[in-house]
Protein backbone atom coordinates (compact mmCIF):
# COMPACT_ATOMS: atom_id res chain seq x y z
CA UNK A 1 0.00 0.00 0.00
CA UNK A 2 2.65 2.52 0.88
CA UNK A 3 4.64 1.67 -1.87
CA UNK A 4 1.98 2.23 -4.48
CA UNK A 5 1.38 5.64 -2.58
CA UNK A 6 5.43 6.70 -3.28
CA UNK A 7 5.14 5.06 -6.96
CA UNK A 8 1.86 7.34 -7.64
CA UNK A 9 3.99 10.45 -6.70
CA UNK A 10 6.75 9.43 -8.69
CA UNK A 11 4.38 9.37 -11.88
CA UNK A 12 2.90 12.31 -10.88
CA UNK A 13 5.82 14.13 -10.59
CA UNK A 14 7.23 13.21 -13.79
CA UNK A 15 3.43 14.19 -15.28
CA UNK A 16 4.04 17.66 -14.05
CA UNK A 17 8.39 17.77 -14.95
CA UNK A 18 8.81 18.18 -11.53
CA UNK A 19 11.84 16.65 -9.80
CA UNK A 20 11.85 13.14 -7.97
CA UNK A 21 14.09 12.26 -5.84
CA UNK A 22 14.85 8.64 -5.30
CA UNK A 23 16.33 8.62 -1.49
CA UNK A 24 18.08 11.24 1.29
CA UNK A 25 20.89 10.26 3.50
CA UNK A 26 22.00 11.88 6.60
CA UNK A 27 25.94 11.92 8.20
CA UNK A 28 27.49 13.20 10.95
CA UNK A 29 30.55 14.21 11.01
CA UNK A 30 32.49 11.63 11.06
CA UNK A 31 30.55 9.69 8.47
CA UNK A 32 28.14 7.57 10.41
CA UNK A 33 24.51 7.37 8.86
CA UNK A 34 21.79 8.77 11.32
CA UNK A 35 18.96 8.98 8.63
CA UNK A 36 18.16 7.53 5.69
CA UNK A 37 14.99 7.36 3.59
CA UNK A 38 13.78 5.94 0.34
CA UNK A 39 11.45 7.55 -1.82
CA UNK A 40 11.28 4.28 -4.18
CA UNK A 41 14.53 3.37 -5.87
CA UNK A 42 14.77 0.22 -7.42
CA UNK A 43 16.05 -2.89 -5.59
CA UNK A 44 16.37 -1.51 -1.79
CA UNK A 45 19.52 -1.18 -0.54
CA UNK A 46 19.44 -3.53 3.24
CA UNK A 47 20.34 -1.42 6.23
CA UNK A 48 24.03 -2.16 6.19
CA UNK A 49 24.64 -1.45 2.51
CA UNK A 50 23.22 2.18 3.35
CA UNK A 51 26.10 2.50 6.36
CA UNK A 52 28.42 1.32 3.96
CA UNK A 53 27.63 3.32 1.27
CA UNK A 54 27.19 6.57 3.84
CA UNK A 55 30.75 6.25 5.16
CA UNK A 56 32.05 5.40 1.39
CA UNK A 57 30.57 8.82 0.74
CA UNK A 58 32.32 10.51 3.59
CA UNK A 59 35.64 9.27 2.34
CA UNK A 60 35.35 10.04 -0.79
CA UNK A 61 33.97 13.78 0.26
CA UNK A 62 37.24 13.83 2.09
CA UNK A 63 39.55 12.93 -0.93
CA UNK A 64 37.43 15.33 -3.02
CA UNK A 65 39.03 18.09 -1.12
CA UNK A 66 43.06 17.13 -1.15
CA UNK A 67 42.70 16.57 -4.73
CA UNK A 68 41.85 19.91 -5.74
CA UNK A 69 44.04 22.25 -7.84
CA UNK A 70 43.49 25.32 -5.71
CA UNK A 71 42.99 25.82 -1.88
CA UNK A 72 40.11 26.54 -0.31
CA UNK A 73 37.82 23.29 -1.74
CA UNK A 74 35.30 21.98 0.56
CA UNK A 75 34.40 18.45 -1.48
CA UNK A 76 32.07 17.11 -3.53
CA UNK A 77 28.63 19.19 -4.49
CA UNK A 78 27.06 17.52 -7.48
CA UNK A 79 28.18 14.01 -8.58
CA UNK A 80 26.95 13.23 -12.40
CA UNK A 81 25.90 9.82 -12.86
CA UNK A 82 24.73 7.47 -15.63
CA UNK A 83 21.37 7.07 -14.15
CA UNK A 84 21.13 9.83 -11.56
CA UNK A 85 22.56 12.81 -10.21
CA UNK A 86 23.89 12.93 -6.35
CA UNK A 87 23.70 16.70 -4.68
CA UNK A 88 25.73 16.71 -1.56
CA UNK A 89 25.18 19.78 1.26
CA UNK A 90 27.58 20.71 4.06
CA UNK A 91 26.94 21.85 7.10
CA UNK A 92 29.14 24.06 8.81
CA UNK A 93 29.07 21.89 12.01
CA UNK A 94 30.51 18.40 9.19
CA UNK A 95 26.67 16.75 9.05
CA UNK A 96 25.96 16.05 5.17
CA UNK A 97 22.71 16.10 3.21
CA UNK A 98 22.59 14.29 0.68
CA UNK A 99 20.22 13.39 -1.87
CA UNK A 100 19.77 10.99 -4.92
CA UNK A 101 17.48 12.33 -7.87
CA UNK A 102 16.90 12.05 -11.48
CA UNK A 103 19.84 13.27 -13.64
CA UNK A 104 19.35 17.40 -14.21
CA UNK A 105 16.71 17.88 -11.51
CA UNK A 106 17.18 21.41 -10.08
CA UNK A 107 17.07 23.17 -6.69
CA UNK A 108 17.69 20.62 -5.16
CA UNK A 109 20.71 22.71 -3.09
CA UNK A 110 17.56 24.93 -1.85
CA UNK A 111 15.42 21.83 -0.60
CA UNK A 112 18.75 20.67 1.20
CA UNK A 113 18.89 23.62 2.71
CA UNK A 114 15.29 24.04 3.95
CA UNK A 115 15.72 19.87 5.50
CA UNK A 116 18.63 21.85 7.15
CA UNK A 117 16.14 23.72 8.47
CA UNK A 118 13.87 21.08 9.73
CA UNK A 119 16.82 19.29 11.03
CA UNK A 120 18.11 22.37 13.69
CA UNK A 121 14.20 22.48 14.39
CA UNK A 122 12.83 18.99 14.93
CA UNK A 123 15.98 17.55 15.70
CA UNK A 124 18.59 19.60 17.56
CA UNK A 125 15.93 21.02 19.03
CA UNK A 126 14.56 18.19 21.14
CA UNK A 127 15.90 17.51 23.66
CA UNK A 128 15.99 14.13 23.69
CA UNK A 129 18.14 13.55 20.53
CA UNK A 130 21.65 12.86 21.38
CA UNK A 131 23.71 14.22 19.40
CA UNK A 132 25.83 12.12 16.25
CA UNK A 133 23.16 9.38 16.86
CA UNK A 134 20.18 7.90 14.37
CA UNK A 135 17.86 10.22 14.42
CA UNK A 136 14.27 9.01 15.36
CA UNK A 137 11.77 12.25 15.43
CA UNK A 138 8.57 11.84 14.66
CA UNK A 139 8.13 15.56 13.86
CA UNK A 140 10.77 16.11 11.75
CA UNK A 141 9.93 13.02 9.71
CA UNK A 142 6.27 14.21 9.22
CA UNK A 143 7.72 17.33 8.41
CA UNK A 144 10.22 15.98 5.90
CA UNK A 145 7.86 13.98 4.44
CA UNK A 146 5.77 17.04 3.44
CA UNK A 147 8.38 18.94 2.09
CA UNK A 148 9.87 16.00 -0.18
CA UNK A 149 6.51 14.85 -1.23
CA UNK A 150 4.04 17.53 -1.53
CA UNK A 151 7.01 18.55 -3.52
CA UNK A 152 8.04 22.07 -2.92
CA UNK A 153 11.09 21.68 -4.43
CA UNK A 154 9.41 24.01 -7.57
CA UNK A 155 8.28 26.49 -4.85
CA UNK A 156 11.45 26.51 -3.20
CA UNK A 157 13.62 27.78 -5.61
CA UNK A 158 11.69 31.19 -6.03
CA UNK B 1 12.63 30.26 3.42
CA UNK B 2 15.73 30.89 1.67
CA UNK B 3 18.12 29.89 4.56
CA UNK B 4 21.66 31.79 3.36
CA UNK B 5 21.35 34.60 1.17
CA UNK B 6 22.76 33.09 -1.87
CA UNK B 7 23.19 29.81 -3.57
CA UNK B 8 26.81 29.19 -2.80
CA UNK B 9 27.80 28.49 0.80
CA UNK B 10 31.36 28.44 -0.15
CA UNK B 11 33.50 31.02 -1.29
CA UNK B 12 34.68 29.80 -5.23
CA UNK B 13 37.08 31.21 -6.89
CA UNK B 14 36.09 33.96 -9.64
CA UNK B 15 34.04 33.42 -12.55
CA UNK B 16 36.43 32.57 -15.71
CA UNK B 17 37.21 36.09 -17.10
CA UNK B 18 39.56 35.04 -20.45
CA UNK B 19 39.29 32.08 -21.31
CA UNK B 20 42.36 29.77 -21.95
CA UNK B 21 43.81 29.52 -18.38
CA UNK B 22 40.68 26.74 -16.98
CA UNK B 23 42.14 23.83 -17.33
CA UNK B 24 44.26 22.70 -14.28
CA UNK B 25 45.22 18.90 -15.25
CA UNK B 26 44.58 15.64 -16.75
CA UNK B 27 45.05 12.32 -16.08
CA UNK B 28 45.67 9.18 -18.50
CA UNK B 29 45.22 5.99 -16.43
CA UNK B 30 45.65 2.73 -17.58
CA UNK B 31 43.64 -0.41 -16.72
CA UNK B 32 45.76 -1.10 -14.15
CA UNK B 33 45.60 2.22 -12.54
CA UNK B 34 49.27 3.17 -14.11
CA UNK B 35 49.70 6.73 -14.56
CA UNK B 36 50.37 7.01 -18.52
CA UNK B 37 50.16 10.86 -18.56
CA UNK B 38 49.80 13.63 -16.12
CA UNK B 39 49.78 17.58 -17.50
CA UNK B 40 49.43 20.24 -15.70
CA UNK B 41 48.48 23.58 -16.70
CA UNK B 42 47.33 26.10 -13.63
CA UNK B 43 47.77 24.03 -10.46
CA UNK B 44 48.95 26.49 -7.37
CA UNK B 45 48.11 24.11 -4.64
CA UNK B 46 49.97 20.60 -4.01
CA UNK B 47 48.94 18.72 -1.11
CA UNK B 48 51.25 15.88 -2.23
CA UNK B 49 54.10 14.12 -4.15
CA UNK B 50 53.10 13.24 -7.43
CA UNK B 51 52.95 9.60 -7.42
CA UNK B 52 50.96 9.60 -4.02
CA UNK B 53 48.62 12.37 -6.10
CA UNK B 54 48.27 9.94 -8.96
CA UNK B 55 47.04 6.68 -6.45
CA UNK B 56 44.95 8.98 -4.50
CA UNK B 57 43.06 9.89 -7.81
CA UNK B 58 42.95 6.70 -8.89
CA UNK B 59 41.46 5.26 -5.66
CA UNK B 60 38.97 8.19 -6.01
CA UNK B 61 37.74 7.21 -9.04
CA UNK B 62 37.52 3.27 -8.38
CA UNK B 63 35.58 3.88 -4.98
CA UNK B 64 33.19 7.34 -6.67
CA UNK B 65 32.41 3.84 -9.44
CA UNK B 66 31.50 1.32 -7.05
CA UNK B 67 29.42 3.89 -5.05
CA UNK B 68 27.80 4.77 -7.94
CA UNK B 69 27.47 1.49 -9.24
CA UNK B 70 25.56 0.57 -5.95
CA UNK B 71 23.35 3.76 -5.57
CA UNK B 72 21.77 2.95 -9.24
CA UNK B 73 18.17 3.94 -8.42
CA UNK B 74 17.19 2.24 -11.81
CA UNK B 75 18.27 -1.14 -11.40
CA UNK B 76 17.46 -3.94 -9.29
CA UNK B 77 20.35 -5.91 -9.01
CA UNK B 78 23.43 -4.28 -8.13
CA UNK B 79 26.06 -6.78 -6.50
CA UNK B 80 27.70 -6.18 -3.86
CA UNK B 81 29.93 -2.84 -2.11
CA UNK B 82 33.17 -2.73 -3.68
CA UNK B 83 33.69 -5.24 -6.12
CA UNK B 84 35.78 -4.63 -9.00
CA UNK B 85 33.38 -4.38 -12.05
CA UNK B 86 34.39 -4.50 -16.01
CA UNK B 87 34.84 -0.93 -18.01
CA UNK B 88 31.47 -0.12 -19.00
CA UNK B 89 29.43 -2.20 -16.54
CA UNK B 90 27.39 -1.16 -13.96
CA UNK B 91 26.34 2.55 -13.30
CA UNK B 92 29.45 4.39 -13.76
CA UNK B 93 29.63 8.29 -13.58
CA UNK B 94 30.83 11.09 -16.21
CA UNK B 95 31.66 14.24 -13.74
CA UNK B 96 31.67 15.67 -10.12
CA UNK B 97 32.05 19.23 -8.92
CA UNK B 98 33.10 20.47 -6.00
CA UNK B 99 33.08 24.53 -5.26
CA UNK B 100 36.96 24.91 -6.82
CA UNK B 101 36.74 22.41 -9.47
CA UNK B 102 35.05 19.95 -11.60
CA UNK B 103 36.11 16.66 -12.78
CA UNK B 104 35.20 14.88 -16.00
CA UNK B 105 35.91 11.20 -16.26
CA UNK B 106 35.81 9.03 -18.83
CA UNK B 107 36.54 5.12 -19.29
CA UNK B 108 36.68 3.42 -22.76
CA UNK B 109 36.00 -0.09 -22.80
CA UNK B 110 39.78 -0.91 -22.73
CA UNK B 111 39.65 0.30 -19.30
CA UNK B 112 41.74 3.10 -20.25
CA UNK B 113 40.29 6.26 -18.09
CA UNK B 114 40.71 10.23 -19.16
CA UNK B 115 40.70 12.57 -16.37
CA UNK B 116 40.07 16.44 -17.04
CA UNK B 117 40.18 19.00 -14.33
CA UNK B 118 38.67 22.26 -14.56
CA UNK B 119 37.47 25.59 -13.53
CA UNK B 120 33.83 24.28 -11.82
CA UNK B 121 31.39 26.60 -14.22
CA UNK B 122 32.55 24.83 -17.47
CA UNK B 123 30.22 23.03 -18.86
CA UNK B 124 29.43 19.01 -20.34
CA UNK B 125 33.42 17.91 -21.55
CA UNK B 126 32.03 14.62 -22.03
CA UNK B 127 32.29 14.66 -26.28
CA UNK B 128 35.99 16.80 -25.48
CA UNK B 129 36.46 13.70 -23.23
CA UNK B 130 36.75 11.45 -26.31
CA UNK B 131 38.05 13.65 -28.67
CA UNK B 132 41.20 13.66 -26.40
CA UNK B 133 40.79 9.47 -26.28
CA UNK B 134 40.95 10.09 -30.29
CA UNK B 135 44.11 12.17 -29.88
CA UNK B 136 45.46 9.24 -27.70
CA UNK B 137 44.45 6.62 -30.58
CA UNK B 138 46.23 8.65 -32.95
CA UNK B 139 49.58 10.19 -31.53
CA UNK B 140 49.92 7.21 -29.06
CA UNK B 141 48.64 3.80 -30.10
CA UNK B 142 49.48 4.76 -33.62
CA UNK B 143 53.17 4.84 -33.43
CA UNK B 144 54.64 1.82 -33.74
CA UNK B 145 57.85 2.95 -31.16
CA UNK B 146 55.25 2.77 -28.30
CA UNK B 147 55.11 -0.13 -25.81
CA UNK B 148 51.69 0.29 -24.46
CA UNK B 149 51.30 0.22 -20.88
CA UNK B 150 54.31 2.42 -20.15
CA UNK B 151 53.86 6.31 -19.84
CA UNK B 152 53.71 8.35 -22.67
CA UNK B 153 56.42 10.59 -24.44
CA UNK B 154 55.23 12.11 -27.08
CA UNK B 155 55.59 15.67 -27.44
CA UNK B 156 53.69 15.71 -30.37
CA UNK B 157 50.96 14.42 -28.60
CA UNK B 158 51.67 16.69 -25.10
CA UNK B 159 51.01 19.69 -28.25
CA UNK B 160 48.59 18.72 -29.55
CA UNK B 161 46.93 18.24 -26.07
CA UNK B 162 47.61 21.77 -24.61
CA UNK B 163 46.43 22.82 -27.74
CA UNK B 164 43.13 21.89 -27.52
CA UNK B 165 42.84 21.57 -23.52
CA UNK B 166 43.44 25.65 -24.38
CA UNK B 167 40.76 25.83 -26.77
CA UNK B 168 37.72 24.20 -24.51
CA UNK B 169 38.27 25.10 -21.26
Amino acid sequence: MKFSIVYGFQILAKAFGMAAIYSLYIINKSGGLIYYKDYGSAGRMDTNDTLRVASLWHSMHAISQQLSPVSGCSGIELLQADTFDLHCFQSLTGTKFFAVCEPGTQQIESLLKYIYELYTDYVLKNPFYEIEMPIRCELFDINLTQSVQKDRVALLGQ
Amino acid sequence: MQFFGGSEISPSPPAPTASGNNGHMLYVFNRNGICLLYREWNRPLHTLNAQQDHKLMFGLLFSLKSLTAKMDPTSAEKGNLGVPQLPGQGCSFHSFRTNTYKLSFMETPSGIKIILVTHPRTGDLRESLKYIYNLYVEYVVKNPLYTPGSPIRSELFNTTLDQYVRGIA
